[in-house]
């Protein structure tokens, strides 16, 4: 009868502590400092003593942690340390949980047998003994049940799986000075591109386009849309740029007259300035019967446009 | 046989048996890695976009895994030709955004997510002042796993794999292919003792780039845009002893101090098997025109 209560009072112990599944840590950091989990989950705010107490779930493994500190747009990764632990009184309680089971079902089916047996012999004695054999052997299972279950569960969980514990006192990473890459003094400039359409035909003479005015050599603004009839074939259009001068070849291809009409132009640019021809971009189009040269450059630079007749 | 023999003779085998044991966690080391484009920052707010027509999102997954959110910022309807569109590795070899043996894929709500990718379409659309709700993460646009749940959105947004993509006047689209870009994820990642911090472009092993052909004029002329990536900064730490994780992140932060600051950054554990968590991943890069 004594072990029996010995028995049911371990049982009872494995039970309560088999159902324990969180891990115990402080974190020491500046008082008000947020911590978050992985998945952007608040966890903990470190109180004015700088220490916040901090229950993981075992069944999430967490190597870092991110503190926040209010007004901050920073979150900043810190680790958080482990131990190795092998988790062996688990592992002893889910198998003695197990062999106890199997036992238990072991003297069940024996004592339900030896019950049968004695239930056609008309045996009496024998059938009450078997009885509580079945009735030992049942208990048993149970015990067993609750015993191995509640620490197989606990046996799935992370961070018994990896066989590994946090350690009782983390710190978050407050004390360094974080500085800002220059990157952020090198913004991207905004290339905005003006966009203009020049329809043919020109009147052969230079043009000056400043902004997205034009003007021609006298420095007189003119209309930045020129309709009229033009000869394509022999033309070469000179855009200068700083100085540095692209030269845009405009020839009329053998194509057939009846395949599309955008086929028959093609633009070419020639660069005698370096790297410069990247600021420029040019395309031939047919709007409406209409050759159009679209070409485009960043914002704010003077380019000055010529035509000339090969 | 008393029952204290019984117990005995069984509870032996069981505590040898419970001995026996899976593979015990080993972090190796902690690396770092940070990813920028050549222009810069680039972010925009809603007060910068006039004149704009193309605003490009580059998230990079832990695996390495590129994606990239076009935003039609114009007015006009968009064409994007897949078939000049490229990604070039940093093996230098080219691939074309256009796959025709890539089935067609149509995504209309928020819980979608493009493979292996974590973009959070609505995050990208909210802070261009495009689109409808958002859910943003940690830092206002994605920390971990995007997680956008419940909420639809009103851009047209149409994961296809044909030659041209139209889209909608102010709408975001992402791209149909995620690339794996080489040399760069958890996977790549391992201990070296050459480690470097903020070198330029030219310098840099791992480079990397998009090139998006599109056109806001009905296709009659198409813009490229060329973004050019490359890895500025890898730090790798080994750890002086199994589970110092914290005193990994201090020598990271002692070697790099600008380390949590960099557009597209990584950390990654280096373990001995499989483990949850075991990166960390911040930012996005941006390109517009």
């Amino acid at each position: 009868m004594k072990l029996i209560k010995l028995i049911t009072t371990l049982v009872l112990c494995i039970v309560v502590i088999s159902c324990s599944s969180t891990q115990k840590m402080t974190i020491s950091g500046v008082a008000g400092t947020e911590i978050y989990n992985p998945y952007g989950e608040k966890i903990a705010d470190i109180p004015s003593s700088g220490i916040a107490d901090l229950e993981i779930s075992s069944d999430r493994f967490y190597p870092y942690l991110l503190s926040h500190e209010p007004g901050s747009a920073d979150y900043v990764p810190f680790g958080i340390d482990y131990i190795p632990k092998s988790y062996n009184g688990s592992r002893f309680t889910k198998n003695l949980g197990y062999g106890l089971t199997t036992l238990g079902m072991i003297t069940l089916l024996s004592g339900t047998a030896g019950c049968i047996i004695a239930e056609k012999n008309e045996n009496d004695d024998a059938s009450s003994t078997c009885g509580l054999v079945v009735a030992g052997g049942a208990a048993l299972m149970g015990i067993g049940i609750g015993v191995g279950m509640p620490a197989d569960s606990r046996l799935s969980q992370q961070m018994y799986e990896l066989r590994i514990a946090y350690k009782k006192n983390q710190q978050t990473i407050q004390n360094v000075q974080f500085t800002y890459p220059h990157i952020f003094s090198q913004e991207k400039p905004l290339q905005q591109k003006v966009k203009k359409e020049i329809k043919f035909p020109y009147p052969e003479g230079n043009y000056k386009f400043k902004g997205s005015e034009i003007y021609d050599i006298a420095g007189n603004k003119i209309e930045n849309k020129i309709t009229g009839t033009f000869k394509v074939e022999g033309k070469t259009i000179i855009v200068k740029y700083n100085d540095n001068s692209f030269n845009f070849s405009i020839k009329e291809k053998n194509d057939s007259p009846e395949s599309s009409i955008t086929n028959y132009y093609s633009a070419t640019l020639t660069s005698a300035a370096g790297n410069n021809e990247k600021s420029i971009s040019l395309a031939i189009t047919i709007i409406n019967n209409n050759i159009v040269l679209s070409y485009s450059y960043e914002k704010n630079i003077d380019i000055t446009l010529t035509l000339q007749a090969k | 046989m008393n029952l204290s023999k019984i117990f005995l003779i069984c509870g032996a085998p069981l505590l040898l048996v419970s001995c026996s044991s899976s593979q015990q966690l080993e972090t190796r080391g902690l690396v770092y890695e940070s990813i920028r484009t050549t222009h810069g920052k680039a972010d925009l707010n809603n007060n910068a976009q006039d004149g704009l027509n193309i605003y490009v999102t580059y998230s990079i997954n832990e695996g390495g895994g590129l994606v990239a959110v076009v935003s039609n910022l114009s007015q006009e309807i968009m064409i994007i030709d897949q078939t000049s569109s490229f990604f070039v590795n940093t093996d230098g070899k080219s691939t074309s955004y256009y796959d025709p043996t890539v089935r067609t894929t149509t995504v209309t709500n928020m819980e979608s997510q493009t493979v292996g990718a974590s973009v959070n379409l609505g995050a990208i659309a909210g802070s261009l002042g495009i689109g409808g709700g958002l859910r943003t993460g940690l830092n206002g646009i994605n920390v971990g796993g995007a997680e956008t749940i419940g909420q639809n959105i009103s851009n047209s947004e149409v994961v296809a794999d044909m030659p041209r993509i139209t889209l909608a006047p102010r709408s975001s689209i992402s791209m149909s292919k995620v690339f794996k870009i080489s040399g760069i994820g958890h996977d790549a990642a391992k201990l070296t003792n050459d480690n470097y911090s903020d070198i330029p472009y030219s310098q840099s092993n791992y480079r990397f780039s998009v090139c998006i052909s599109y056109s806001v004029d009905g296709g009659e002329t198409f813009e490229k845009m060329v973004t050019n990536f490359y890895m500025n900064s890898y730090v790798s730490c080994a750890m002086t002893k199994n589970g110092q994780n914290n005193e990994a992140f201090r020598r990271i932060y002692s070697y790099k101090p600008d380390a949590i600051h960099e557009p597209l950054h990584f950390f990654f554990f280096l373990t001995n098997q499989v483990a949850p968590n075991t990166s960390y991943k911040k930012g996005l890069l941006y390109d517009y025109q």
